[in-house]
């Protein structure tokens, strides 16, 4: 897995991360919509490269969320060739949000002190996939980046 | 190796002049330690507290606990890496204060730190409402990071933790628990007829704020490893979590840790304990690929017939937790897991995020998801106004007249996944 991977791809809806990645899909919607997101690129033969329940929040708790994929491109690909692990946990992850509490993931945060803890959370914890990845991205920049667009 | 516990039982706190310990009360001067803990310039303010059981007092947000202990004979000091140098722990005398904890409580992200009640039917849920406080309160500097505050919130838990227990050196202990495990050499020919079993433990190691200590080490970046479970006492392991309150792992479990107290307890009549095998529980999934397949292999190694496994946090630990197990019995090891469980209101849902057929010996340490409503306390230590957003709580939960209702995730130590909590049940 740590392999070559010709593209990256980051899918997001955390807007401090707008602008600041180059192969950043940015999803305008809800984290369920990320995790849709990811799915439709793995079924066009991306893998997925970090957990998409990562940082110990219920899918209430947390309304960002950011997914790391990458494509090999060789002769042999075939542009349909499913990574099965990466779909069978994405379609886990699709289930754990859409159960249990359906209403959470569409549920803003309340507080507006909170939705910046939120986001820079979610900035810290996928920092970490990121530069396992040598994924180039502006941490300073994007924390004043949550800063100045006034939460 | 072994290792001397001393336990000096503290019933009361007291302030004083100064800190000292007399007839099992610890006297804390408060002044001294909020010096102490300002020479941190990472803090605006420091204000310390007391909770005693029993009392109607609300801490939160609770971000760790750490139990007083220092080392009164044997090489370094407690808690390597942040007190102690980094030089070997688990051998010698160490002094513990049972029945006193440090809890630091901070506002350092909104929505992750727990409440501790030390009255009414939130006691009930944690272990640290039967145990006599000091409480920390931090303000940051402005503009100090959030990992930065995590960071100073965490050594000056152990600071204090450590401060008081060496106020109390030369009182008397009221008890005095010895644990020795033999070198591998000896182990290994040891308790013939018995199974083997070694402890897998699982770190939370998934990030900023999301991470744990091994001798000063962030556990993301280790491979797993051996390490003596007298080391662990010795606050080898330090909490650098603030992940949902129930299921961290908060430096006073690892310090009491009762898989490993059990597993010494049976040690040579049930089956011969061998060792201990730390984990970590990365994002990537590439890193739990190798660190499953790693830490099995040391199993392996070995030669041990079953592991017992424990998990901390939920969600992406859980894909850590079922590679595991499903390695392990691939190996011919059998394996019972620890962990909690997130099966809604309700408790109909499927309960962790991942599964496999080998995972059929599993123990629970609760629902997170179940809700309780705490009534109100005459006195809050902390920020109430929390209770709205911190993990467990939702809209609406900080009610006007006082109460909070919440699911029990944010109570401190609820669902606590090495078994240190205060919930239990039997199934046929």
């Amino acid at each position: 897995m740590f392999g070559k991977y010709e593209k990256y791809k980051v899918i997001s809806n955390n807007k401090i991360l707008e602008g600041q990645i180059d192969c950043l899909e940015f999803v305008k919607g809800d984290a369920l919509s990320v995790l849709e997101k990811a799915r439709d690129y793995i079924h066009q033969g991306w893998a997925l490269l970090n957990h998409p329940l990562y940082g110990n929040f219920t899918p209430r708790q947390q309304p960002y969320r950011t997914i790391l994929l990458g494509l090999r491109v060789s002769k042999e690909h075939k542009p349909f060739n499913v990574d099965l692990e990466s779909l069978g946990l994405i379609e886990k992850s699709i289930l754990k949000f859409r159960s249990g509490m359906p209403e959470g993931s569409k549920n803003p945060p309340r507080v507006e002190s909170v939705a910046e803890d939120y986001a820079i959370l979610d900035l810290y914890l996928v920092s970490v996939n990121l530069n396992r990845y040598g994924i180039k991205y502006d941490f300073s920049k994007a924390i004043s980046n949550g800063i100045n667009t006034g939460w | 190796m072994k290792l001397e516990l001393h336990k000096v039982k503290v019933t009361d706190l007291k302030w004083g002049d100064k800190t000292l310990f007399d007839g099992g009360t610890l006297y804390v001067n408060k002044a001294e330690i909020e010096e102490m803990l300002l020479e941190d310039e990472r803090f605006a303010k420091v204000s310390v507290d007391f909770a005693k059981p029993g009392e109607s007092v609300r801490i939160l947000p609770v971000k760790d606990v750490v139990e007083p202990r220092c080392k009164l004979e044997g090489e370094n000091e407690v808690f390597p890496g942040f007190i102690g140098d980094v030089d070997t722990v688990g051998c010698g005398k160490t002094l513990v204060l049972s029945g006193a904890a440090v809890v630091t409580c901070g506002r350092i992200v909104g929505f992750q730190e727990g409440i501790i009640d030390m009255s009414g039917p939130g006691a009930d849920y944690t272990p640290f409402s039967k145990t006599n406080n000091v409480v920390l309160v931090f303000e940051p500097k402005e503009g100090l990071e959030k990992h930065e505050y995590e960071a100073a919130c965490r050594m000056a838990g152990l600071k204090t933790a450590h401060y008081l227990a060496c106020a109390v050196k030369g009182a008397a202990a009221d008890e005095v628990e010895t644990y020795e495990l033999p070198c591998f050499a000896e182990a290994m020919k040891s308790h013939e007829g018995l199974p083997k079993v070694a402890y897998l433990y699982m770190l939370q190691s998934q990030g900023l704020l999301h991470d744990t200590y091994v001798y000063g080490v962030d556990a993301k970046k280790i491979l797993p490893t051996l390490i003596h479970p007298n080391e662990v006492m010795d606050g080898a392991i330090v909490s650098g979590n603030c992940v949902s309150a129930c299921d961290k792992n908060n430096t006073y479990s690892h310090l009491n840790n009762p898989v490993i107290k059990e597993m010494y307890a049976r040690h040579g009549k049930d089956f011969n304990f061998v060792g201990c095998i730390i984990t970590n529980e990365n994002t990537t999934l590439a890193d739990k690929k190798r660190s499953s397949s790693y830490a099995v292999k040391l199993a392996r190694l070995l030669g041990v017939d079953g592991l017992i496994i424990t998990e901390e946090g939920f969600g992406n630990p859980d894909t850590d937790l079922i590679m595991n197990c499903r390695k392990a019995e691939k190996a011919g090891i059998k394996t019972v897991l620890l962990t909690d469980e997130y099966a809604g209101r309700d408790g109909a849902s499927q309960s962790l995020a991942d599964a496999c057929s080998e995972a059929d010996a599993v123990v629970t340490a609760g629902n997170a998801n179940e809700v309780v409503v705490l009534p109100k306390m005459e006195k809050v230590i902390g920020f109430p106004e929390y209770a709205d957003i911190i993990a467990g709580g939702f809209d609406g939960s900080l009610r006007e007249d006082g109460s909070i209702e919440t699911e029990i995730q944010a109570i401190t130590g609820a669902t606590n996944e090495l078994g240190f909590n205060r919930i239990a049940a039997y199934t046929g």
